[in-house]
């Protein structure tokens, strides 16, 4: 899957869903009533040294 | 009084039997008072009971305690002493304990069953190297057992598996004997270092990255139940030294409750803080 699913959880941080088969299948793993975006995987850095430290911003 | 008859072709005895006769020797049909219609035995070619115009088909009497039927001169079925049944054999199996119906001589047999006007449903028949049951299209195959009934497959008489009435699968696949197989739920194997990436699974529709060495397994289909048993394993990096751990968080330690549900499991992977883990696998059985 070349594209993920974004969402900031409840600590500021920020989550990726790595769908397994499809966006489709993974949009139900969005938990209820958090803003989330479709991104390229690309789009998301593959640094993780700081991952934690990672926000979400509209 | 005359007690016999003697006709052109025929004769009537003293027990007032009518005898039909061919060639004026040789009874065709004979009809008396204790079995009625009496008939020659026939032949394939000539059956004793035929009709006008095809008389080489009908039903002949090759042998003691017999019936047989021809069609076109040759026997086409046949229903022996014993009661076996031949279609297409002129020798039925005799499998001792068991009246049979045997299909098949000069070709294979298949046996078909029809659901309604020429629509076949599925046959059984051999088809040169296995013996098979097959449904058509449209027609799915089902095994069905009466109520609380297991449905067994054998070897002979050595039972392989059985379909428990309760759903469970057994069988022996090295077991020692048969017994329930308990199914690995759901699987993972992915990368939990640089882009994050599946590189494979079963019944999981996503992973999601929460942080470092913190990750959710999302179930395609829901468990029955929170109580199925999950095994994570890590690769750890060669000669680091300290102590890994990789498990499912089931307890609320620092920032969160459990997240161990029927839909989803979080995952957390540690050395001396979290760590990201370039092979992290996720079995969940129940």
């Amino acid at each position: 899957m070349t594209q993920r699913i974004i969402y900031p959880t409840d600590d500021g941080g920020v989550a990726v869903i790595i769908p397994a088969e499809s966006i489709e299948a993974a949009m139900k793993d969005i938990p209820e009533g958090k803003p989330y975006k479709i991104v390229e995987a690309s789009d998301i850095p593959t640094d993780r040294l700081f991952r934690n430290a990672w926000e979400y911003t509209e | 009084m005359a007690t016999q008859v003697t006709l052109n072709s025929g004769s009537v005895d003293s027990a007032g039997s009518l005898a039909l006769k061919t060639n004026g020797t040789t009874t065709a049909v004979t009809i008396n008072s204790s079995q009625g219609v009496e008939f020659n035995a026939g032949t394939a070619a000539l059956p004793s009971i035929t009709t006008t115009g095809d008389t080489n088909t009908g039903i002949f009497f090759p042998a003691a305690d017999t019936i047989a039927f021809a069609e076109g001169g040759a026997e086409a079925m046949r229903i022996t002493s014993a009661g076996d049944v031949g279609i297409g054999t002129g020798s039925p199996s005799s499998f001792g304990g068991y009246t049979t119906t045997s299909i098949g001589g000069t070709n294979k047999g298949l046996l078909t069953i029809r659901s309604t006007g020429t629509t076949d449903a599925g046959f059984v028949y051999y088809n040169g190297t296995n013996f098979q049951i097959e449904s058509q299209t449209g027609f799915p195959l089902a095994f069905s057992s009466a109520s609380a009934q297991p449905i067994k497959f054998l070897n002979l008489s050595t039972e392989l598996a059985r379909i428990e009435s309760s759903g469970n699968l057994q069988f022996n696949s090295g077991y020692g004997s048969v017994a329930t197989g308990y199914g690995c739920r759901a699987w993972v194997n992915f990368n939990g270092t640089g882009t994050v990436a599946i590189r494979g699974s079963g019944n999981v529709s996503s992973i999601t990255d929460n942080g470092t060495g913190d990750y959710t397994v999302n179930f395609t289909t829901a468990l029955p139940d929170t109580n199925y048993a999950a095994l994570c394993t890590g690769g750890v990096v060669f000669d680091q030294g300290s102590t890994y751990g990789f498990a499912p968080r089931v307890t609320a330690i620092s920032n969160g409750a459990s997240t161990k549900t029927t839909t989803q499991l979080r995952v957390l992977s540690r050395r001396d803080a979290d760590y990201d883990l370039g092979e992290a696998t996720v079995s969940v059985f129940r």
